[in-house]
């Protein structure tokens, strides 16, 4: 990336001497319906949340100004430390269950078989469900006598799980829904990398008398790294921002055990009213959230570098 | 490529047979339930023995359903279009036209990507709120397209990088304008990655609630994703009708998908080998 843009800056100086000032002025045409629309419904409400943050603000109730009394609140906030924990306890599963069988199903959509096409459009469709939807259909089937889960679980003699309604295994259930949706791009990124590999290391280790898992291990894995290093970026992001599935799920319970950061501001603003406490947990989310991206995508450089 | 054993071949056919088997089961379950009649809605099965159309013909006869389906379909289709122009002539600025400033620019693009919809939930009502966007679609379209130009402008910009210099320069020196340069030759050039935001984006719209939820009080406005609020009631005692109605939600993006897949899967495997 760092490259490109070096390049484009080069370019640039040309091109303006060329055309002049006021040609030039003229491109920002382009860019007026997606400034406007991004300073209006993304700069600005994040702006406004930054100042609702440093108030004592209730809806419906008095306003005043009270510096940074909400952010030291989130620092004795129990219940908020507990989001916390369950946010990346929650991100974690989330990111490595669909990478891990993200990247085994690209290894296998890689193949020639019969039916692939077919396969493939089936394997993808739980990415394009309504996730709304699609969490009332999982909530129906979670359910310990009714549901269709413990029906299966039982009558392949495994024993039946509390899925959502135990405080344990809420949020890998939830993790379940999540995987369930995603995995599915996760294979793709993965199998567009899988096209782009060279033949000749495999007919190599071939000849060398390689195994498949050997030839995975040692040739396609760190060939694809930097696919799964994309994949990873987009799904820990994702699973950060994970909201209508546990609130549909769940809404953060049994009790507040499945409550993420995200689950604990919404409540706070539309349960609770308390807009200025919950503008300061946005605030203090983003910083987590851009943090945990800019790691990442050290990770990222580092990948594309070897 | 053929690059293992018929051994291996074998296995991953058979896993893969499972794990697609697996990520059915909901689909199936969902469209079962909606087919059972009210006897069978709770037996714990995967498929009910017997079939019956009654809970689609009660929730098909019902005109709100209707009016919820055409504001969905209204909304998704405008918001598409609206992000197209917006991704479109920012990726143009940004990667050929160089503007000044657009690392600047593109960095505040790019960072909205991490952040999370819920939080902006209660600026944005108010906003719409104060601009009397409340209860009209453009109070939905407009949030919708800035939400979807982060993504889009990711693709789209790195598709347009590759175009190579020379072809611009040509159409230059024959006197084409920016403009003329973009929709001549960029667009058509770019089509594929085009269509992976505008499948993308249609799917966001179609499936949002929230902001939905907060910003549509009037039953002649609201989209589908707030239907199933209405059949919740009865969720414990007769699902069927529920059920039809999510099947009904979830069915359009799935056809969507499987008409235009084949550009969809062609140009999001692209995208991700530029990175």
């Amino acid at each position: 990336m760092a490259d490109t843009i070096t390049a484009q800056s080069a370019a640039s100086p040309a091109l303006a001497l060329r055309h002049g000032r006021n040609y030039a002025r003229r491109y920002w045409v382009f860019i007026v319906p997606a400034a406007l629309v991004v300073l209006t419904v993304i700069v600005f409400p994040w702006l406004f949340t930054l100042y609702m943050s440093v108030h004592e603000w209730h809806i419906g109730g008095t306003r005043s100004f009270a510096g940074l009394a909400n952010y030291a609140r989130l620092f004795t906030d129990d219940r908020f430390h507990w989001a916390v924990l369950h946010t990346l306890y929650f991100t974690v599963l989330a990111v490595v269950a669909p990478l891990v069988l993200g990247v085994a199903a690209a290894e296998c959509f890689h193949r020639n078989f019969r039916f692939r096409a077919v396969a493939r459009t089936i394997f993808i469709l739980p990415m394009m469900a309504t996730p709304v939807a699609i969490a009332l259909v999982w909530t129906m089937m979670f359910h310990p006598q009714l549901g269709v889960l413990n029906y299966l679980l039982t009558s392949v003699g495994l024993p039946p799980s509390t899925w959502v309604y135990d405080s344990t295994t809420v949020i890998p259930t939830l993790v379940l829904v999540e995987t369930w949706q995603w995995t599915p791009l996760v294979m793709l990124i993965v199998l567009g990398g899988l096209a782009s590999l060279p033949t000749d290391p495999y007919e190599a280790a071939r000849i060398d008398g390689a195994g498949p898992w050997t030839m995975f291990r040692l040739i396609t894995l760190p060939l694809v790294w930097p696919f799964i290093v994309v994949a990873l970026v987009i799904r820990t992001i994702d699973a950060l921002k994970a909201f209508d599935t546990i609130f549909v799920i769940s809404q953060g319970g049994p009790g507040t055990s499945s409550e993420t950061i995200n689950i604990f501001l919404y409540l706070q603003a539309f349960a609770f009213y308390d807009i200025g406490y919950a503008s300061a947990v946005v605030a203090v989310f983003f910083v987590l959230i851009v943090a945990i991206s800019l790691v990442l995508l050290g990770v990222r450089q580092r990948a594309r570098w070897q | 490529m053929h690059k293992v054993s018929h051994g291996g071949t074998l296995t991953a056919y058979a896993l893969l047979v499972a794990a697609t088997a697996v990520s059915l089961v909901p689909t199936i379950y969902m469209v079962d339930i909606s087919l059972r009649n009210s006897v069978d809605s709770f037996t714990p099965v995967l498929i009910a023995p017997h079939v019956t159309f009654a809970n689609w013909s009660a929730i098909l006869s019902q005109r709100n359903l209707v009016s919820f389906f055409i504001s969905s379909a209204l909304v998704s289709i405008i918001t598409v279009v609206f992000t197209l122009l917006c991704v479109i002539g920012l990726s143009y600025a940004i990667s050929r036209l160089k503007i000044p400033g657009r690392q600047l620019i593109l960095v505040v693009v790019v960072s909205a990507l991490l952040l999370p919809l819920a939080s902006l939930l209660v600026p944005i009502a108010k906003l719409l709120e104060a601009l009397d966007l409340t209860n009209n679609y453009l109070g939905l379209i407009g949030p919708e397209t800035a939400l979807g130009i982060p993504f889009g402008t990711v693709i789209v910009k790195a598709a347009m990088d590759d175009i190579p210099e020379a072809l611009e320069e040509a159409a230059r020196i024959d006197g084409a304008g920016p403009f003329t340069i973009l929709v001549r030759i960029v667009v058509p050039l770019i089509s594929p990655s085009l269509i992976v935001v505008a499948i993308w984006q249609f799917l966001y719209s179609w499936n949002e609630f929230f902001l939905a939820l907060v910003i549509m009080t009037k039953d002649a406005l609201k989209t589908l994703p707030l239907a199933p609020l209405y059949y919740e009631g009865p969720f414990m005692t007769d699902p069927g009708r529920l059920f039809a109605v999510l099947t009904l939600i979830a069915i359009v993006p799935m056809l969507v998908y499987i008409l235009l897949q084949r550009w969809f899967v062609a140009g999001l495997m692209e995208g991700s080998v530029k990175g």
